[in-house]
């Protein structure tokens, strides 16, 4: 019977995989193909207009691109998770007044849309004098709501608040306790969050849209995008630029995996 | 120890690399500041200010040739950089390129916008007084909004001094504002006709002439009456046309219902033909079910299974050629029962937030490109573009030729002889684009579901245009 079960359970497994990866492979296979071919018939196979696709893709700048949203992506996700994280710790750790206010505070930003402050956002950006650089998409990400949110949230539960003490006692400062004894015990939480950043702002559409107007700003979805024109659009280049874009976020989740579902508070305090 | 030096050096020197591209850029030339709200405000007033002027000379003035000239940029040998935001690849690398081949002053950086996203990227930097760029692209259906935002020099006036007359009747009004101020130049003459395989006409006609198909063809029921022995004769394989959104779009743009008259949206007047004619068409199985422009419809430009095709004249290289590339010899043009009618086009304008060196570098452009031969011969054979300006159709040769693909048919006789000169534009309104995003949706509808009467459809097209046009003086009828 528990064999019956196991068999079941991979079997279940196995479908749920494939139905996830297929439209991986599709991608994959499709970005061979000319885009007059792709829809033809059901492109299950290889082709052969891959290097034809890449020309076009490299042909505009794309390595830039490419770099430019490394850069962007990479500042974002370590900028906002250790701001995320000194908040999470200060809001934990801490007793203040109007912090329940705060907490609120915080989670009120969450509601709010990007989009209905992105003239604001420009507003101030262009005073700044940083209209014109990449600065804008990434100062977007340095106070995040749900990144506070989520490290208020974690620490508040995998951190016990007797292992500060204990280092207090010890004669700690206060950044020595943040970096060598509370930050271990938060990695799960910190590359979840790192994973999360790096997603969104590496997939982020709107901002870079109203802030880049030069191809040497471009990041990758608005260069993909930029892939179409308004009568013909070139699937198969915008397919093979999004293999490319792929290929971080799946290195990301390979590096992280190990770490989501270690839980490294576990046994951090002796009973 | 020396591995973690190394290793922090060779992260420092990481960063610096990618900090490099983060930096302002102030290397490019570009004289352009950021244009604050209250500059572009000021530019805005004074360019309303002195349109309101009187503009009796400009009128009166040559536009073509040298004469047109504005300010010189070549003239102080300083490089001049300007910018351009576009979707139209196809036209604008070719022409830049051979621009500034001729103008080595001159630099254009073109940056690529989805057309999708066009509108709201100008709008957004307006509002937050974000740099526009030199030269916009003005998509037709929007025009009336372009009009609307003020930030477009006149170039009616000094030192333009384009005279909208030396453009066809049909389109010189279309980015003209009502007090008479030209906010941009037609990048092209947009004839539509229809497009037809020679190989399945010859089968099911018996000729693939298209006079003689013209003739077959001379009412809205005699599609209907052939798609349906089409349909039949094939075994139900074989349709006259591949999308009901492809038909919706040539029976709209043909009709010569403005969409707005005064203070009332005429949709069901201008809807209710176009949805007539195409629940007809798919009860009758003249319509084949692929949504329009979507790369399974654009794969039937290659297929055995479809005949006709609306065609304006950009279509040509953007989906007949590029989608059916070993169909040359093969593809046909004709007048549509609805005679010949304009489809899409844009035009382009100067921004009047740019600095002076610019618009004089932008308007030696767009004067390079609409008024001189090497310009308009650039766009003719890098883009198979043909301007509006009437002068270089003086000349029979410009808009003729044999067109190899088309069977040697004289395609630019036809399209800017025939097709051009019988085009009445029906007036444009702010709400074009949206009253065609509706009857997009409607076409899809319609071929979904075949119990779906015209009536239904413009019923539910009133419904949507209630929830979508916000402004509360108008009258949706």
């Amino acid at each position: 019977m528990r064999k019956f079960t196991k068999a079941g359970s991979y079997l279940l497994l196995g479908i749920i995989s494939l139905i996830s990866l297929t439209p991986f492979y599709f991608m994959v296979v499709m970005s061979t193909y000319k885009t007059e071919n792709i829809f033809k018939g059901l492109p299950l196979l290889p082709s052969d207009y891959i290097a034809e696709n890449v020309k076009t893709v490299f042909a505009s700048n794309f390595v830039q691109t490419y770099g430019n949203s490394l850069f962007i992506s990479a500042m974002s996700m370590l900028v906002c998770v250790l701001v995320s994280a000194m908040v999470g710790y200060a809001m934990t750790v801490y007793q203040f007044r109007f912090k329940k206010l705060l907490k609120s505070f915080i989670m009120l930003t969450m509601m709010a849309p990007t989009q209905i402050g992105i003239i604001g956002y420009m507003i101030e950006m262009r005073t700044m004098h940083l209209t014109g650089t990449l600065w804008p998409m990434i100062f977007l990400w340095f106070a995040n709501g749900f990144g506070a949110f989520w490290m208020i949230q974690f620490i508040g539960t995998a951190l016990p608040t007797e292992i500060v003490e204990s280092a207090r006692i010890d004669g700690a400062g206060e950044l020595r306790i943040f970096s060598q004894m509370v930050f271990p015990c938060i990695k799960p939480g910190i590359l979840t969050l790192c994973l999360l950043i790096f997603l969104w702002s590496w997939n982020s559409y709107l901002v870079p849209l109203v802030f880049v107007n030069t191809e040497k700003l471009n990041t990758i979805p608005i260069f993909i995008k930029g892939l179409a024109n308004a009568y013909r659009t070139d699937y198969g280049a915008q397919l093979t630029g999004l293999v490319f874009a792929t290929v971080p976020l799946l290195l990301m989740f390979i590096i992280g995996s190990k770490n989501f579902i270690t839980g490294l508070t576990a046994g951090a305090v002796k009973g | 120890m020396k591995r973690k030096i190394v290793s922090v050096l060779l992260a420092v020197s990481m960063l610096a690399g990618m900090m490099a591209g983060c930096g302002n850029g102030g290397d490019d030339g570009n004289a352009k500041s950021d244009a604050s709200g209250e500059d572009a405000g000021n530019n805005a007033d004074a360019a309303g200010d002195e349109a309101g002027g009187d503009d009796a000379d400009a009128a009166g003035n040559d536009a073509s040739g040298e004469e047109a000239g504005g300010g010189d940029a070549d003239a102080s040998g300083e490089e001049v950089t300007i910018t351009y935001w576009g979707w139209d690849t196809n036209w604008y690398e070719p022409m830049f390129e051979k621009f500034m081949e001729s103008h080595p002053n001159i630099k254009i950086e073109a940056t690529t916008v989805a057309y999708s996203d066009y509108f709201t990227k100008i709008q957004q930097a307006i509002a937050s007084g974000s740099e526009l760029p030199t030269m916009v692209q003005q998509s037709c259906t929007l025009i009336e909004n372009y009009k609307q935002l003020g930030v477009f020099e006149d170039l009616t006036k000094d030192p333009y001094n384009v005279d909208p007359n030396a453009f066809f009747d049909f389109i010189k009004g279309r980015a003209m504002t009502e007090d008479g101020q030209l906010i941009g130049i037609e990048q092209s003459v947009s004839p539509s006709a229809i497009a037809y395989k020679r190989d399945l006409a010859k089968k099911y006609f018996g000729t693939d002439d298209p006079q003689e198909l013209a003739e077959i063809f001379k009412t809205p029921q005699d599609y209907i009456t052939e798609g349906k022995r089409i349909n039949e004769e094939s075994g139900g394989t074989d349709y006259l046309f591949h999308s009901g959104g492809a038909v919706a779009e040539w029976l709209y743009f043909a009709d010569s219902v403005d969409v707005q008259t005064d203070n009332t949206i005429n949709f069901t007047e201008k809807m209710t033909n176009v949805m007539g004619l195409l629940c007809d068409m798919r009860d009758n199985k003249v319509v084949d079910t692929f949504e329009n422009g979507t790369p399974q419809a654009n794969a039937t430009y290659a297929d055995d299974n479809h005949l006709f095709y609306p065609c304006p004249n950009w279509a040509i290289t953007y989906y007949i050629k590029s989608n059916d590339p070993d169909g040359s010899g093969n593809w046909g043009l004709m007048l549509p029962a609805t005679g010949g009618y304009s489809h899409g086009g844009c035009s382009v304008g100067i921004t009047n937030t740019s600095t002076d060196a610019q618009k004089a570098a932008a308007w030696e452009f767009i004067n390079w490109a609409f008024f001189t031969e090497e310009g308009v011969q650039t766009a003719k054979e890098k883009v198979e573009y043909y301007v509006p300006t009437k002068e270089f159709y003086e000349d029979p040769s410009y808009a003729a030729g044999a067109d190899e693909f088309f069977a040697g048919q004289d395609i630019g006789a036809f399209l800017y002889g025939e097709v051009a000169q019988s085009i009445v534009l029906p007036k444009t309104s702010v709400w074009d684009q949206t009253v065609i995003d509706i009857r997009d949706l409607l076409a899809v509808a319609v071929m979904a579901d075949p119990s779906m009467t015209a009536e239904d459809a413009v019923q539910k097209g009133l419904e949507e245009c209630a929830n979508r046009i916000t402004d509360s003086e108008l009258t949706i009828k």
